[in-house]
């Protein structure tokens, strides 16, 4: 935000002139620590418990990471929230139950474990595709004539290609949620002591990291990512430098909407079910992940998004509160991480001015 | 060649648009009528083109118009055999597209269900469709070819008296008209007269607003606003029940969307969850009075407060929600308050849906009591609609004033830049809060008279497309504007609840005219002039296209 007296860089908490922040956070932290006390000592759930939410977390980790990338490429180029990123995932995701829809009826998916490896890659890659040509056709049409418009512009035309996506999906597959039916190579798992990880779950997160791994390097190593990086810095001083950056801005669409087909898949083999809204609501947390983690840094979208996963999953338990309560945890923590550290937790990678 | 194959873009984003009227059901809704509504968007598409290659020869044109007309036609008949063809063979085609079910290809192709189950060819129905639809874009091809611009000018010199008084006949016109379906031996479509009546009440609405902006300052202007009130304010009497409850309904949107236009239009902050202090309204006239609540139930000897004493409470409610969640968010940059907001709203109707010994979690709080005054129960839709009447001539008074008050003036000059503006001496964080506060005050308001009006709240009442429609309804009607609001909530509230069946794609159309305007006419409908001017200025600082430097 616009200040002529940059505040002190703080090591944790930018406290700047408020003490009250201070305050507030010692109370937070006060009653926070009781509930868990509280939860802790009576012992209401036991340590196997607490391993499988942890375990579950990680899964939902790693699937948020995979759209908060999406969220903070977008965000680091172009300063805007993609708000359809989320229905991005979620065509990505009904492009996965038809394919896989299509693979169940050639019988791979109960097949060979070589059939039923081969039909969970090959719905990703649909997934991924379908994600692919919405993430572009939408960057090509609610936000390309936009791009020099006042901020608040293309935040709106967001909001209303996020609805229209949304609504088409209903209208198009129905009310009805579709159901995964999970290929026979993941639907087991195994046991390491007490506890059960299922394959989907190891599935979700070796993937997803390893789609991050690649993506990490196609923004430090490639061509197209020093270019990507360098219209983050400066749109105008890369077009002279000889980067088209129209290129580049679709480019970066596509990388974001690769991973959200793929996690739209992975959403789809966690959850089993997949609903016109299913995208909505993963995809604003992913965005709040990125926050978190500090937008426009993709370790901090990974951080961020591995802390969201495991507090949302542990949370609502450590708390004492029903699990509904978990989106509720969610938005409190994004709104106390701006509120204590808005460039949050490992820093904003903005360039100068555009913070 | 590559002039007559320019036909193949345009022709190709025409079949994009039928490929997606056609699969999310529009003719399984409308039936036939479907074939129609494809015929104008060919027809349409294909004059605007071609009037845009006005200067290319009539040959030329012609042929694009066929491109446009065949392309599309065939493609969707092309689909429509193939489904015909599914369909015969059993296979259900609605586990991929649940709206392509028989009845569907019966509509496109003029035959019943159960014949095109049976396997009836479906190719002379198809014929004619490509036919029709095919002829509907050459004629708009065609009719594009007429020297318009000629026509215009002779009109012009021809009724210039004429055409300075037109926009204020039209709304009296209109009026007339619907007093007209007032009288007894008026009888139209089968006692459908109640809403073609709203019909023509929203057009008069709207083009008595639009006659008020275009007419100059003068004794003209000032006899016609005195007619078009007094004309506002009989209404209610006029109408019967169920037009005064659409029109309650549009009001206690109109009143929300001025808060928020506050919020957004002058201040320039992206509020998503808008609904919570909406709902904040609702639930506390709602648990202070109604006869089911915990807070009645619990407390001995409280009999529930009246409209009266709940309206203040509600609204100091608001007021404080507004504050509490505007004093931490309000230093964010914009996009960060919009992400923030929207999590603030879906946290209220979480509390609200799970916080079950208080609020009735999903039965909702139920038997809100009517308001009174001197006695009298308002509880009816016409006394309810002037009380919610009542309330938006204040609200947009207030907001009037405020938006030509210093405080209204700082808005702008923070929305338009912020350091500029805080070097000039404004308080970025305490404006802002101001905003925001008004803005949740007449949420509050507004959720209050909708609690009244709907009897039961539920928590799905706040559900975040409210805050999606206020927001529509104000960037369409015109950013900033309170006459855009007012046609905003006709346009978007009031239209579709007498559009009943079209409910379904009200979303969709909302989503896709937010995308269509921003990239159109940012301004709105109605804009404010100053915002007109922002919008429009010649933007010197852009990157120059990166196809103009190749060449």
């Amino acid at each position: 935000m616009s200040s002529f007296n940059p505040p002190k860089k703080g090591w944790l908490i930018n406290l700047g002139p408020s003490t009250y922040r201070l305050v507030g956070l010692v109370i937070l932290l006060a009653v926070l620590t009781w509930r868990v006390n509280d939860v802790l000592n009576h012992e209401t759930y036991n340590s196997q418990y607490w391993i499988l939410q942890l375990i579950n977390g990680l899964i939902l980790g790693g699937l948020y990471a995979l759209v908060a990338m999406g969220y903070t490429l977008v965000y680091g180029i172009l300063l805007m929230i993609n708000f359809a990123h989320g229905e991005v995932m979620m065509i990505g995701g009904f492009a996965g139950y038809f394919a896989l829809t299509g693979f169940q009826a050639l019988g791979w998916t109960s097949g060979t474990p070589l059939e039923s490896g081969l039909s969970v890659l090959l719905t990703m890659l649909v997934g991924m595709l379908a994600s692919l040509i919405t993430g572009i056709a939408l960057e090509r049409i609610a936000y390309r004539p936009l791009r020099n418009a006042p901020r608040l512009v293309p935040l709106i035309s967001a909001v209303g290609a996020s609805f229209f996506l949304q609504y088409t999906a209903l209208l198009l597959f129905g009310v009805t949620p579709h159901y995964y039916q999970k290929p026979a190579i993941i639907s087991s798992g195994l046991s390491i002591g007490d506890t059960f990880v299922t394959f989907t779950g190891l599935f979700i997160f070796f993937s997803s990291i390893l789609l991050m791994v690649m993506l990490y390097l196609i923004v430090r190593r490639s061509k197209m990512g020093r270019a990507m990086r360098s219209v983050a810095e400066s749109k105008e001083v890369s077009a002279l430098m000889g980067v088209n950056v129209d290129k580049v801005i679709v480019f970066t669409f596509a990388l974001g909407s690769v991973l959200a087909g793929a996690a739209g898949v992975m959403l789809g083999l966690h959850n089993t079910v997949m609903k016109f809204n299913s995208g909505f609501f993963p995809g604003i947390k992913a965005f709040t992940a990125a926050v978190i983690g500090g937008i426009g840094n993709l370790p901090g979208a990974l951080l961020g998004a591995f802390s969201l996963g495991l507090l949302e999953a542990v949370g609502p338990s450590a708390l004492g509160l029903p699990a509904e309560y978990k989106d509720v945890i969610a938005f409190s923590v994004l709104i106390l991480v701006l509120i204590f550290r808005p460039t949050g937790i490992l820093g904003e990678v903005l360039s100068e001015g555009k913070a | 060649m590559r002039t007559s194959l320019s036909g193949l873009r345009p022709a190709l984003a025409a079949f994009a648009i039928i490929l997606y009227l056609n699969l999310v059901g529009f003719p399984l809704k409308f039936g036939s009528v479907a074939i129609w509504v494809f015929a104008a968007v060919l027809f349409l598409i294909s004059f605007i083109v071609s009037r845009r290659a006005a200067a290319s020869s009539p040959a030329l044109i012609l042929t694009k118009s066929l491109i446009i007309g065949l392309v599309p036609s065939l493609g969707l008949a092309l689909l429509t055999y193939i489904f015909a063809s599914m369909q015969a063979s059993q296979i259900t085609v609605q586990d991929v597209f649940a709206q392509i079910l028989p009845p569907h290809t019966a509509a496109l192709t003029g035959l019943t269900s159960e014949q095109v189950i049976a396997g009836e060819s479906v190719v002379p129905g198809l014929f004619s469709l490509v036919l029709i639809l095919t002829s509907a874009a050459v004629l708009g091809g065609g009719l594009s070819l007429l020297p318009y611009e000629k026509l215009k000018s002779l009109q012009g010199e021809k009724t210039q008296g004429f055409r300075s008084t037109l926009p204020l006949l039209i709304p009296l016109l209109l009026f007339a008209a619907y007093l007209s379906l007032r009288l007894p031996s008026v009888e139209l479509f089968d006692s459908q007269e109640n809403k073609f009546g709203l019909l023509l009440l929203y057009v008069f609405f709207g083009s008595s607003l639009y006659a008020l902006r275009t007419i100059p300052q003068g004794r003209l202007k000032t006899a016609f606003l005195i007619v078009a009130v007094l004309a506002t304010i009989a209404v209610p009497l006029l109408n019967d029940q169920l037009q005064n409850s659409v029109l309650g309904f549009v009001v206690v949107f109109i009143i929300m969307g001025i808060g928020l236009n506050i919020v957004v239009g002058f201040a320039g902050l992206l509020d998503l969850g808008y609904v919570a202090f909406f709902a904040v309204g609702a639930y506390s006239y709602g648990l202070l009075s109604s006869p089911t609540s915990w807070i009645l139930v619990n407390v001995p000897g409280f009999e529930g407060i009246s409209f009266w004493a709940g309206l203040p409470i509600a609204i100091v409610l608001g007021l404080m929600a507004g504050i509490l969640l505007g004093v931490p968010v309000l230093r964010l940059r914009g996009d960060y308050l919009a992400i923030v907001t929207l999590g603030f709203g879906e946290i209220i109707r979480l509390i609200l849906l799970n916080l079950r010994e208080y609020t009735d979690g999903p039965s909702g709080v139920r038997g809100i009591p009517t308001p009174y005054l001197f006695g009298h129960d308002l509880g009816n839709p016409r006394d309810l609609l002037y009380l919610a009447m009542a309330f938006a001539a204040v609200v947009t008074f207030v907001a009037l004033r405020l938006r030509d008050s210093r405080i209204g003036r700082s808005w702008v000059a923070m929305r338009e830049d912020e350091r500029v503006a805080q070097a000039m001496g404004i308080n970025l964080v305490s404006t802002k809060l101001l905003a925001f506060a008004f803005g949740a005050v007449f949420a509050s308001l507004s959720g209050t008279l909708y609690a009244v009006r709907q009897v039961n709240v539920f928590p799905d009442n706040f559900a975040l497309d409210v805050s999606i429609n206020v927001l529509a309804l104000i960037i369409i009607g015109g950013i900033g504007s309170i006459e855009g609001v007012v046609i905003g909530a006709i346009a978007l509230i009031g239209l579709p609840e007498i559009l009943r069946s079209v409910n379904e794609y009200r979303v969709v159309a909302f989503g896709a005219l937010l995308v269509a305007m921003m990239a159109f006419r940012p301004e709105g409908l109605l804009p404010s002039l100053r915002r007109k001017r922002e919008l429009h200025v010649e933007e010197t600082e852009t990157l120059p296209r990166r196809k103009k430097v190749a060449k």
